[in-house]
């Protein structure tokens, strides 16, 4: 009996084993990408007034923790659609991971027309499954002027061009990026002090929360930054501004006049590292630390966030600018909101905390190899950044999204301004369309893109943030501080490790010692652990294969400098 | 001559016996098949399922003795053996991650299981039907709130500013100051088990009462009149009465004992209890998958079925040596 | 179970035992009933006002945005549809096979007993991986299909196997008088068989459909792009997403202040109503299947 079972058992193995290899082996995606057809089936039209062709394209939207809407469907895309011929049929990461889905995806070779692959872009240019478009765009007129500057940027080792980043260089000019944070109230009552010293800082800090223990009746938060999991950057980037670098990810990269000059260095373990959780030790000792601040869940830090309770933080604007600061002004509690501050270290001249005005090369839409139509999907993103076009994607319709001033300027009343931040607002009317390629420079009477234009970010604030532009003097937040300084090879924290590289490996692992240990550091119970955690984190660094990661750093960023051509 | 002669018929004739054996076996075989062949066709078209949707894409095992690249397929990427293997058992994070998961599997099913048996019984012994359906559904609530929220609430309580917890010891004097508990890597195996318990006990204990209700109330009756209490007859009939099914549940509950979960410890998970709350999937995420490690990957999967297949076939046999109800 | 159970009187043991077990009751309703009333509350409560903390089971400012949130797309009720059909489905062929499988496997002298209870068995512990998968379901035509959700599903080999260790324990006279009156295996499978085992196959309905309506993965692996294969499971995520959304417009200015902004509504509130939406229509099920776990089966008709 039990021979019997066995054979059974081996013989329905062994054949479906083979079926399934049959079947897999049998459905490998395509290999090569379409050629170009030399001669296209349609003529080149010239800018024809005829209606343009009604047709509609897949396009898989990469990023997640968006509203999955059919933005043809809204009001707004149905204007794009009338302008463009083109409806768009999208298909959103909901629920799952996107890697899973661009694994399958890529596994299988089926994919939509439009692709927009986000931080998994790479994925799909490493698998041949993105069309190069530069022979495309070269007569695009409107293309090339919306691109102009950084088309070169594009282009990868290769030579191939695969997508138009919708990063672009217009700059943050409404609010500051990051820094450290200080309530509103503490800071009028100092009468708008002007801080850089980290001591100083605290100080004031230790000051405040002596006098003020309690809030609404719960404890007063002296410090706080989110941890939790992905966000844990804003536990290691800190000392990096201090010591007056800007935010390149996990290097930085000391520059020159030629591109060997650059060399990328990492600084986990440098001495203002070490300093800086010293201080956080010691606020951790005297209670001024969130108590919690490693173990919390996110929403919980919004919670203290959104409690008014408080009084200085570090981290990017945006996480907790929206619905925490929403929750503030809805309880009445505007000067719980905070004002930005550039620490930095002594001797150091000036802070590079406010993000450079430059694109982030790292995704954009692009058009897959088993697109039908590559040539109507390239006229379709000529079409976009048509001054009408875009004119509908940044300010709307005359009218009803925004108004002309008798100057010929654009303004918004409150009231467009308020349903603009409306997600239902969002939603029906189509008004975000953030991926898509877009231009920047001026339109052709003058006026200027929204995120450009002073007197909309200047309206956009309210009363109790214009006192403090006002007590320091300034028009907007940005201006507190020295402009950005202009980076030749962009961002380095955008620079694509290669799957499975040593490279990608040592960053993995640096990254989880920092985890491991950072913490740690800020909550040893005295000088000798402190110590001793630190000599435990420098070893297990050495061993982390971290020279690598710079080495491969370094050379992308020369390959940047000498491709992009914006030394000077 | 003819010694050796009749030494060969003899050899022929044994060898001809076995072959009619061998023959005869194989006739018997297919005389019961026919003979069963109702009860064959009833689960034949079941078995095929299985073979197509469980079987056939077996072949993805051979990602894990590759370096597999999507866009290259499986005839495309390089074979490399068990390299992948290697790597992965040369990881010390793999060695930390395995012990993790194995460690909380363990106690999620020592716990699970007599948590779950005993509310069963529990719930079996009210009196009132009423308030025995409304407890009962009641007690399976938090099955279906998802981890997400679920970890909110256990980090919340367990917070040493706020937390219930600790305002209870603290205020029944067992602990004079708070207690970082998701900050201390002795708690967080317990706080996974309680947590886990409390989730799921309401729903793991329907299958005990389904079984329970197959109970004989005769047995009941009968040890009532010799004089049996409560608490004899509950482990003299009850008992008894549910182990086929414990034992059953037992064994492929071992089988799993590599799946300690994934949802739970990725989101109770933070940087003071990472060394002791990382499990096996958590890896398999972030240094196989997102890395674009499929075959790294693979390799993890295929030495989980393998250690699960072994579990299973011990667990089965230690049954077969207790006597208690096997699985195969 | 009707006992006679105070026919010789009530035990002191008993009256103890029964006093501790209700006392531990009420108990275990405060722990496992807190987190959903808090949910409850959390729904009901204003979004911006639930982020700043110390919501317990009552909601401090009432308002029904968030359900209007959740609840007043159009596309929930098309996918509720979908969900609904595809838990019925499946719960019947699920049902089904376990029974069809089980009780073959049941049989002791079954001349396939050990293969094929093996091949289920090690399904539950082996797998292909996610992408042979999707190439399978692939090759097949399954791919934004509806009968994705039913076919792949069909059977389980834990249902089966429980509902084996059930049919198991079952007195061989049944089948055995069946079998002597003539029956055939089918005949006996459901009209013997069946009615005997409703327990555990109400637990199998109860694994099949709870499975079937809470998933949305495998929409998201092989349906994605077709909206009228959405489940609702599947719509709920979408909700919880653009409720997560990270504004990363450039044109995205601050929103206005006093007017209040209609609701915005933030993913904690969504998740909490969430989970109301999802589980009340389980609640309404229950209690039909409860019914099979709270009686016990009659086995007079044997001994007699």
């Amino acid at each position: 009996m039990k021979n019997n079972s066995k054979i059974i058992i081996a013989v329905v193995v062994v054949l479906a084993l083979v079926a399934g290899i049959w079947l897999a082996v049998g459905r490998q995606p395509a290999e090569e990408p379409i050629v170009q057809d030399p001669a296209p089936a349609a003529p080149a039209a010239p800018a024809a007034p005829a209606a343009p062709v009604q047709r509609t394209y897949t396009l898989f939207y990469g990023m997640t923790g968006r509203d999955p809407i059919q933005l043809s469907e809204t009001r707004i895309g149905r204007l794009i659609t009338e302008k463009t011929g083109v409806t768009l049929e999208m298909e959103y990461v909901v629920g799952g991971d996107l890697s899973t889905r661009v694994g399958t995806m890529i596994a299988s070779g089926d994919f939509p027309d439009i692709i927009w692959g986000h931080t998994d872009q790479n994925r799909f240019v490493e698998a041949g499954a993105l069309l190069p478009i530069q022979d495309l765009i070269t007569d695009k007129p409107n293309i090339q002027k919306a691109y102009a500057d950084i088309l070169d940027m594009h282009k990868f080792a290769d030579g191939n061009i695969y997508f138009l980043t919708p990063y672009r260089a217009e700059g943050d000019h409404a609010h500051v990026s990051t820094g450290f944070w200080l309530t509103k109230e503490l800071v009028k009552e100092l009468d708008f002090p002007v801080i850089t010293d980290i001591d100083e800082y605290f100080d004031v800090i230790r000051d405040y929360v002596a006098r003020n223990p309690t809030f609404n009746g719960a404890p007063t938060i002296g410090f706080t930054f989110p941890a939790e999991s992905w966000r844990f950057f804003e536990v290691e980037n800190p000392p990096n501004f201090l010591m007056g670098y800007p935010n390149d990810g996990g290097v930085q990269v000391a520059r020159g006049d030629s591109p060997e000059d650059f060399i990328a260095r990492t600084f986990a373990t440098s001495d203002s590292v070490r300093n800086y959780f010293q201080k956080l030790n010691q606020i951790w000792h005297e209670g001024l630390l969130d108590r919690e601040v490693f173990v919390q869940t996110h929403d919980q830090w919004i919670e203290k966030m959104s409690s008014g309770r408080v009084v200085g933080l570090t981290a990017q604007r945006w996480q907790f600018g929206g619905a925490p600061m929403e929750s503030l002004v809805a309880q009445g509690l505007y000067d719980r909101r905070f004002v930005p501050f550039q620490l930095l270290d002594e001797g150091v001249p000036r802070g590079q905390y406010q993000n450079a005005a430059l694109p982030v090369m790292r995704d954009g839409m692009s058009i897959s190899v088993t697109a039908e139509d590559p040539e109507g999907i390239i006229q379709f993103f000529e079409d976009f950044l048509s001054e009408e076009v875009q004119m509908l994607y940044y300010w709307g319709v005359e009218g009803e999204d925004y108004n002309v001033g008798a100057d010929g300027k654009f303004y918004r009343t409150q009231e467009q301004r308020d349903r603009r931040a409306d997600p239902e607002y969002i939603r029906t009317q189509g008004t975000d369309w953030w991926g898509f390629p877009r231009m920047i420079h001026p339109f052709a009477d003058g006026n200027l893109i929204p995120s450009l234009t002073i007197s909309e970010i200047r309206a956009d604030y309210d009363e109790s943030e214009l006192r403090i532009l006002d007590g320091y003097g300034v028009n907007t937040f940005p201006e507190l501080f020295p402009p950005p300084i202009p980076s030749p090879y962009g961002f380095a924290w955008d620079i694509i490790l290669p799957e499975g590289s040593p490279a990608q490996l040592a960053n993995a692992r640096i990254g989880d010692l920092r985890r491991f240990h950072y913490p740690r550091l800020v909550m040893a119970a005295n000088q000798a652990e402190f110590d001793a955690e630190w000599e435990t984190f420098l070893a297990a660094f050495a061993e982390s294969g971290y020279a690598e990661y710079e080495a491969f750093m370094t050379n992308a960023i020369q390959e940047r400098v000498r491709n992009w051509g914006l030394l000077d | 001559m003819n010694g050796s002669l009749s030494a060969t018929s003899k050899k022929i004739e044994a060898v001809s016996l076995k072959k009619s054996f061998v023959l005869k076996d194989a006739k018997d075989f297919f005389k019961k098949l026919s003979v069963q062949k109702a009860l064959v066709l009833m689960c034949a078209p079941f078995v095929l399922h299985i073979i197509i949707f469980n079987y056939i894409p077996i072949w993805g095992w051979i990602m894990a003795f590759q370096e597999f690249r999507p866009h290259l397929g499986i005839s495309g990427s390089e074979f490399v053996g068990l390299r992948q293997f290697v790597t992965l058992f040369q990881d010390p994070l793999f060695t930390t991650v395995l012990r993790n998961t194995f460690a909380m599997s363990s106690m999620n099913l020592v716990f699970g299981f007599l948590s779950a048996i005993t509310l069963a019984i529990l719930l079996n012994e009210l009196v009132n039907k009423t308030f025995k359906k409304v407890v009962q559904t009641i007690s399976y609530l938090p099955y279906f709130v998802s981890w997400v929220v679920v970890a909110n609430l256990v980090i919340s309580s367990l917070s040493p500013v706020d937390g219930i917890i600790n305002r209870v010891l603290l205020a029944t004097g067992i602990l004079e100051e708070p207690v970082l508990f998701m900050g201390e890597e002795g708690y967080f195996w317990w706080i996974v088990v309680f947590s886990n318990m409390w989730k799921n006990v309401g729903w793991n204990s329907i299958i005990y009462l389904s079984a329970m209700s197959g109970i004989d109330p005769e047995l009941y009756q009968a040890a009532n009149i010799d004089g049996a209490g409560r608490l004899r007859r509950i482990w003299h009939i009850t008992i008894p009465g549910i182990m086929p099914i414990v034992s059953i549940l037992l064994i492929m509950n071992l089988g799993w004992i590599l799946n300690a979960g994934f949802e739970q410890q990725l989101l109770l998970t933070n940087p003071l209890n990472m060394r002791v709350s990382e499990v096996i999937d958590i890896y398999v995420l972030r240094y196989g998958i997102s890395m674009g490690r499929f075959s790294l990957a693979t390799a993890a999967g295929v030495f989980r079925s393998v250690v699960s297949i072994i579990m299973l076939l011990s667990a089965n046999a230690i049954a077969k040596k207790l006597g208690s109800d096997r699985i195969i | 179970m009707k006992l006679k159970r105070y026919a010789f009187g009530a035990t002191i043991e008993d009256r103890v035992f029964d006093t501790f077990n209700a006392l531990f009751m009420v108990a275990l309703i405060v722990v496992m009933l807190y987190p959903f009333a808090n949910m409850i509350a959390i729904s009901l409560n204003e979004s911006l006002d639930t982020i700043r903390g110390g919501i317990s089971i009552w909601p401090r400012e009432f308002t029904t945005a968030n359900f209007r949130a959740v609840l007043s797309r159009d596309e929930i009720y098309d996918a509720a549809v979908i969900s609904v059909a595809r838990t019925l489905l499946s719960t019947f062929i699920g049902v089904l096979s376990a029974l069809m499988v089980a009780y073959p496997l049941s049989r002791k002298n079954f001349v396939l007993k050990k293969p094929v209870s093996i091949m289920f068995l090690f399904t539950m512990y082996v797998s292909g991986g996610l992408i042979p998968v999707y190439f399978l379901m692939r090759s097949l035509g399954l791919l934004n299909n509806f009968w994705v959700y039913v076919i792949p599903g069909m059977t389980s080999a834990f249902n089966i196997m429980i509902t084996r260790s059930y049919i198991s324990q079952l007195p061989d006279s049944f089948v055995e008088s069946a079998k002597i009156d003539g029956a055939g295996e089918f005949r006996i499978l459901f009209t013997i068989i069946f009615p005997l085992v409703l327990p555990v196959l109400a637990v199998v309905a109860l694994f099949v459909a709870v499975g079937n309506w809470n998933s949305w993965f495998d929409t998201f692996l092989f349906a994605p792009g077709r909206q009228e294969l959405s489940t609702l499971q599947f719509e709920l995520q979408k909700v919880l997403q653009a409720a997560s959304q990270q504004i990363a417009s450039p044109d995205f200015t601050r929103a206005g202040m006093e007017a209040g902004t209609a609701d915005m509504v933030t993913p904690t509130s969504i998740r909490a109503t969430m989970t109301i939406v999802a589980t009340v229509p389980v609640l309404f099920v229950y209690p039909f299947l409860q019914k099979y776990f709270v009686k016990g089966l009659t086995l007079g008709g044997v001994k007699g």
